[in-house]
């Protein structure tokens, strides 16, 4: 006991700094620790749900993007293709409308030739008439003497067969 | 603080010193130090809650920083932190305050005269062993009382007597000492290192004041052994709160496995949390 008067311990002095720190115990605790812990608490699944927040946007927009990046090829893609069907198209369009002049082409010339040629059949078989009749014609002043026409005819058209070979029939 | 009365330099009084009395009821200045910081304390809580946001101010960060450091290391301690946590900060905060609040000009120096001795107003709390004492009683009452609520009466005086019960006429006295010097131990080591601090800036100042010749000291020296004070005082402030943490939690781990299943329902509601931020990724 000596001890404690020494130290100038006593009872009320004691109780009264016990009491002073339950006081002030209950009265931090009432309305500091309990907001404190509150708003920590609050704080801490705020930022973790800012956090999951922002982790699932970046998830988001690397998603969109891939998304945009896997539309943008698709559209070159078919763009490319497009291109390509319009390239086949026109390349077969051309051909098609080349074969087509061509024959067609072709066979103008063919049908004028034939007809050249039917015409100079044609042109020929006249002349060769006229010009029996001329020879006739000639042949019968030259001689003075009508032979019967018959005869006389086939006689120029055989002669007539003979030359034909040797003359050129454009002339 | 220099009293140059005989050959003593400096007046030490050991316990609180009496200012008046109201009644039988003696006041004291440590008892003025404790209120004072009980004050401080109450004033610095009222305003950190009175404009508290979700996004804390710079002062609000500040005052909630000590709360959120002692909540998350006894956060740490047991699956029944919740239970002590609001002791641990009190202690911590209180004796810090008490503490630093003794560092104040004006503490120690400013008061009445009594006779040739001079009485401070204001007195650092727990360089009286009263206030230390008080709080050491406090912190052995809740964790005897957290030792009988886990084990039951039966099963703390069964922690008292120890393992091989043959061993109980030894044992027995041996651990009521050791629980007994806990309460010996909390109040003599914070009042010893504030009580010591006290003495040992008015001995420095005293001593660069003793003569004209040392006088430019006076102008340093003490602001050293200030500043380790500071340290001193908030480290007292930690290792007394941190004391009792572990107290109680070697009362409640006292108790065999029974109680360990606890400690996993706490992380598997812990995990919960942590489980949709950490598994979609």
């Amino acid at each position: 006991m000596q001890f404690f008067e020494a130290f100038g311990v006593d009872v009320p002095k004691l109780a009264f700094q016990i009491i002073n720190f339950l006081l002030l115990l209950y009265l931090l605790n009432r309305f500091l620790f309990k907001r404190v812990f509150d708003l920590l608490d609050e704080r801490s699944s705020k930022i973790s749900k800012g956090l999951e927040d922002a982790e699932a946007a970046a998830r988001d927009r690397e998603l969109a993007r891939a998304e945009r990046e896997a539309a943008v090829a698709e559209a070159r893609k078919e763009a490319n293709q497009m291109i390509a069907r319009a390239n086949k198209i026109a390349e077969d369009t051309r051909n098609e409308i080349l074969t087509s002049a061509r024959t067609e082409a072709e066979k103008v010339s063919t049908r004028a030739r034939e007809e050249i040629v039917a015409e100079k059949d044609r042109a020929m078989a006249e002349i060769r008439g006229q010009v029996a009749d001329l020879a006739l014609a000639a042949a019968g002043k030259l001689v003075r003497h009508e032979m019967d026409d018959p005869t006389q005819r086939r006689l120029v058209e055989e002669f007539l067969a003979e030359v034909k070979p040797t003359t050129k029939p454009s002339n | 603080m220099a009293e140059e009365e005989g050959e003593s330099l400096i007046h030490i009084a050991l316990g609180g010193e009496e200012l008046f009395a109201i009644g039988p009821f003696v006041v004291t200045n440590s008892m003025i130090g404790a209120l004072l910081a009980s004050l401080l304390l109450l004033a610095a809580a009222w305003y950190v809650t009175r404009q508290s946001t979700l996004i804390p101010s710079r002062l609000q960060g500040l005052l909630e920083l000590p709360v959120e450091w002692v909540a998350g290391i006894v956060a740490g301690s047991t699956s029944r932190w919740r239970g002590y946590v609001a002791l641990v900060i009190g202690f911590f905060l209180m004796i810090l305050v008490a503490n630093w609040l003794g560092l104040l000009p004006g503490v120690g120096t400013i008061g009445l005269r009594h006779g040739e001795e001079l009485v401070p107003f204001v007195r650092p709390a727990a360089a009286d062993l009263n206030f230390t004492l008080g709080l050491a009683i406090i912190t052995f009452v809740v964790f005897v009382w957290w030792g009988i609520r886990i084990n039951g009466p039966g099963g703390y005086l069964k922690e008292l007597i120890g393992e091989p019960r043959y061993m109980a006429p030894l044992m027995f006295p041996i651990h009521l000492i050791s629980e007994l010097s806990r309460l010996v131990s909390l109040s003599m080591r914070l009042f010893g290192n504030v009580f010591a601090g006290e003495v040992l800036i008015a001995t420095m100042l005293a001593l660069t004041t003793a003569t004209l010749f040392v006088l430019p000291l006076a102008f340093f020296v003490p602001s050293i052994f200030l500043g380790l004070e500071l340290l001193f005082g908030a480290v007292q402030a930690i290792v007394f709160a941190l004391l009792t943490m572990t107290y109680i939690t070697m009362a409640i781990a006292e108790h065999d496995g029974g109680h360990e299943p606890e400690h996993d329902p706490r992380d598997d509601h812990g995990e919960p949390d942590a489980h949709p931020a950490s598994s979609p990724a």
